[in-house]
């Protein structure tokens, strides 16, 4: 099976040779990672933080599992759907991708299993980018080979085999980046600090629940219960 | 501590055993309460304000903290190593939650507390179905009275609804006004005709002794170092200990109920779980306040006395009519909310609107195809994002860059979530005994547990979901998958709310129940039962509010007797 990805093959048309490997993995289907011989990552032998953390000083004391290579690979994509714009931080300035070397880390199963898909995902990635023939793989590859490979892995139409791997991946990477300071401030959360009351809904609020309200019909059965 | 002459012993310091220690102390009595779990200070350890992106995995459930990296829980959870359950061979799943800390789940509860009314007490007497209870609620309600003065409980005005009791005049705190996405919530259900009310939490609003009120934030599951929400370790064992007339020992593993010559409760043999030394500590009375899991198993694996079958199970109904609540979820996304003004949700980590169960005139008019009810329990609105809010919030388009964090503040805020909490009848099906086999690690034989929902328990949350999903589609909303709307599929697993109860029930006679109207065993005068084990019936009201108010009720009885010479 090994033999039927030439990874040699010279210079074809790079979206063509892109749409040819999405075909051919469709049609292998979940076999192909194994049949390419991705195993993904080893068995963890490290431990949790157990069931009574330092909740006030937490400490991860796991060891991270990605190579080099691979966070790299990571740090693009999460750049890639968080980019830098004005003064709203990258995914990478506020450390999403470092969040996903420690979820893949983790040594608990239903972690243990995104470790199984996103590294055999990025593999696909670094094939994908090679069969460009610009590319050694994806880490290294050009911001237009990387952005092109992208673009169609994140395609939600496209039937790559990869559509699990990248459906698991960019959800982490946005609930990474709003579960930050930064991410609050970019979805518009502003709680987690002390009030003295909680405030009754503004006049405003009200008019706007009302005029809702109106426009969805919804009209009150039981009677005003002031 | 062996010299120490106590007069009440109480295994466990949640809500009942919390609440049992506050009595007993106060009306004099030595007590030394043995609490499993290591010792907990909410002041100390609760990480209030802490972020997600501080805690490993932002906080995510894992195996070792299955709510969360910040949830109060200690040494527990689904499991705990080597300290096994089993389900029984043909069983629904069932599941159980343990923490090992002092306080036990007082400490990461929802807080949700509304009184069980009228109906709840005698609702065989209703419809025919299940079990009375030997007491009514006129008997319970001043016990309730004083529970939510003495706990700090906030709530709306008198509401008037059936079977809702609402309180006396001075009981409760005000309730907060509702956040903005309860408004048009409320809205949709008033459509159908069904009202809402302000929520009965045990958070104050008011400063109550030394404990603050709440400033609405930073979740309750976490604890509340500041004492706004209720728990055992701020609302009553600091009150019990200030007495003197309390001692508390920690990592004490109680296994059985010892009994001397006359067939009286003599004390308790524990394991010091830290050393796993085994002990005995002695009492004049004992309180069993373990949860109805672990009350049902210390009784069971009592059998000194002649108690083949462990103390008060002579009938067979220790770990019988084990219930839990009945729960639905479903999560919706509604248009209609986008676009509201930038608010500060947070809140209350609850609700501060909730929907009683509106269906009893239905019901007997049969009109519905299920016999006890539910209250709907809600969130939404802007909360603090977490790796599934933000999940709910992506538009499934797969948009990134601009497009992305433009859609997604956008959405943020339009998401609901509903759940039901609904009323089990007691079953034959369901009910716990000691494993034939499995024992944990100190060989103490351990709880196997049967379930199986009823057909009144599905056919009401198929009923739930197919409200929610209405009140979601009149809200000009979408539900987010997954969602079931077959009550079977949609149901909680057996255990799941963490309500379980009904495990040494209580009642008229010996034959028919574990013990007497005031907790008191039938088969060892000096041993009582205060937590949810003496519960006849689980209605929907979450049940911690009543087991608090029972275990007072106990509690003041022990010390009526003790003061009489009669334990």
């Amino acid at each position: 099976m090994s033999e039927t990805v030439n990874l040699d093959t010279p210079k074809l048309d790079r979206r063509a040779v892109l749409v040819w490997a999405g075909a051919l993995a469709t049609a292998l289907g979940a076999g192909y990672y194994f049949d390419l011989g991705i195993t993904g990552a080893k068995p963890a032998k490290a431990a949790g933080y157990g069931r009574d953390p330092n909740l006030l000083q937490p400490s991860v004391p796991w060891p991270r599992v990605l190579t080099a290579a691979q966070l790299a690979s990571v740090k693009v994509i999460a750049d890639y759907i968080f980019p830098r714009e004005g003064k709203t931080p990258s995914a990478s300035d506020v450390g999403v991708h470092q969040l996903i070397d420690e979820w893949v880390s983790a040594p608990y199963p239903e972690f243990e299993a995104d470790r199984e898909l996103i590294t055999a995902g990025l593999h696909h990635l670094d094939l994908f980018a090679r069969l460009t023939g610009h590319a050694r793989d994806f880490a290294t590859a050009n911001a237009g080979v990387q952005r092109e490979v992208l673009t169609k892995v994140g395609d939600v139409a496209s039937a790559l085999p990869t559509a699990p791997f990248w459906k698991r991946l960019r959800r982490l990477i946005l609930g990474g980046y709003y579960t930050t300071e930064a991410g609050f401030a970019d979805i518009g959360y502003i709680g987690n600090v002390a009030l003295k009351s909680f405030p009754a809904p503004t006049p405003e609020i009200v008019a706007a629940v009302e005029r809702a309200a109106q426009q969805l019909g919804l009209n009150d059965r039981i009677g005003s219960r002031a | 501590m062996a010299a120490e002459p106590f007069d009440v012993l109480i295994v466990g310091s949640g809500a009942g055993g919390g609440m049992a220690a506050y009595e007993l102390t106060r009306r004099g009595l030595k007590v030394l309460l043995l609490e499993a779990g290591r010792d907990y200070d909410p002041a100390d350890e609760t990480p209030m304000f802490n972020l997600p992106a501080e805690a490993p995995l932002r906080g995510e459930p894992t195996p070792d903290k299955p709510m969360g990296y910040y949830d109060a829980t200690v040494g527990g959870g689904w499991d705990i190593p080597d300290e096994p359950y089993t389900v029984a061979e043909g069983s629904e799943p069932f599941k159980w939650w343990r923490p090992r800390m002092l306080g036990g789940r007082t400490n990461h509860w929802g807080r949700v507390s509304l009184r069980f009314g009228p109906y709840d007490f005698k609702p065989h007497s209703r419809d025919g179905l299940g079990f009375d209870w030997p007491v009514t609620y006129d008997e319970i309600a001043p016990w309730y009275d004083k529970v939510e003065k003495l706990i700090g409980v906030s709530g709306g005005p008198a509401q008037g609804f059936e079977n809702t009791p609402d309180s006396p005049e001075g009981c409760l705190q005000p309730a907060p006004p509702p956040k903005p996405y309860e408004l048009l919530v409320g809205r949709a259900f008033a459509s159908m005709g069904i009202p809402t009310a302000p929520t009965r939490a045990a958070i104050l609003t008011q400063p109550l002794g030394e404990r603050q009120a709440c400033f609405y934030a930073t979740p309750c599951i976490r604890g509340c170092s500041i004492g706004a929400a209720f728990q055992s370790t701020t609302g009553l064992l600091p009150q019990a200990r200030a007495t003197g007339n309390l001692t508390i020992r920690t990592d004490a593993m109680v296994y059985q109920v010892d009994l001397d010559s006359a067939g009286k409760a003599s004390g308790v043999s524990f394991i010091d779980r830290s050393t796993r030394q085994h002990h005995n500590a002695k009492a004049k009375a004992v309180v069993l306040s373990a949860g109805a899991g672990e009350t049902a198993r210390i009784l069971m694996n009592s059998r000194g006395g002649g108690f083949r079958n462990g103390i008060g199970n002579d009938y067979g109904l220790v770990g019988r009519y084990l219930m839990d609540t009945v729960g639905t979820k479903v999560t919706g996304q509604i248009p209609a909310l986008e676009g509201l003004p930038v608010t500060n949700d947070d809140g209350m980590s609850i609700m501060h609107t909730y929907v009683p169960w509106w269906g009893y005139q239905a019901q007997a008019r049969g009109e519905l195809n299920f016999p006890r009810g539910y209250h709907v329990e809600m969130n939404g609105g802007r909360l603090m994002p977490s790796m599934n809010l933000i999940d709910w919030l992506d538009d499934g388009k797969g948009l990134v860059g601009p497009e992305l964090r433009a859609s997604m503040r956008q959405r943020y805020g339009s998401t609901i979530r509903l759940g039901s909490r609904g009323e089990m009848i007691p079953n034959d099906d369901c009910y716990c005994d000691l494993d034939p086999k499995v024992k944990d690690k100190w060989g103490v034989p351990v709880l196997r547990f049967h379930w199986k929902w009823g057909e009144p328990e599905i056919a009401q949350a198929t009923h739930a979901m197919a409200t929610f999903l209405e009140v979601i589609d009149r809200m000009g909303g979408t539900p987010v998958p997954p969602f079931e709307r077959d009550g079977r599929k949609a149901i909680s697993k057996g255990g799941e709310i963490i309500h379980e109860v009904g495990t040494a029930r209580m009642g008229a006679d010996a034959k028919t129940s574990v013990v007497d109207s005031f907790g008191r065993s039938w088969a060892v005068r000096n041993l009582f039962v205060a937590d949810g084990a003496v519960m006849v019936s689980s209605p929907d009201k979450n049940p911690t509010l009543s087991i608090l108010a029972l275990s007072w009720r106990t509690a003041s009885h022990l010390a009526d007797l003790a003061q009489r010479g009669e334990l």
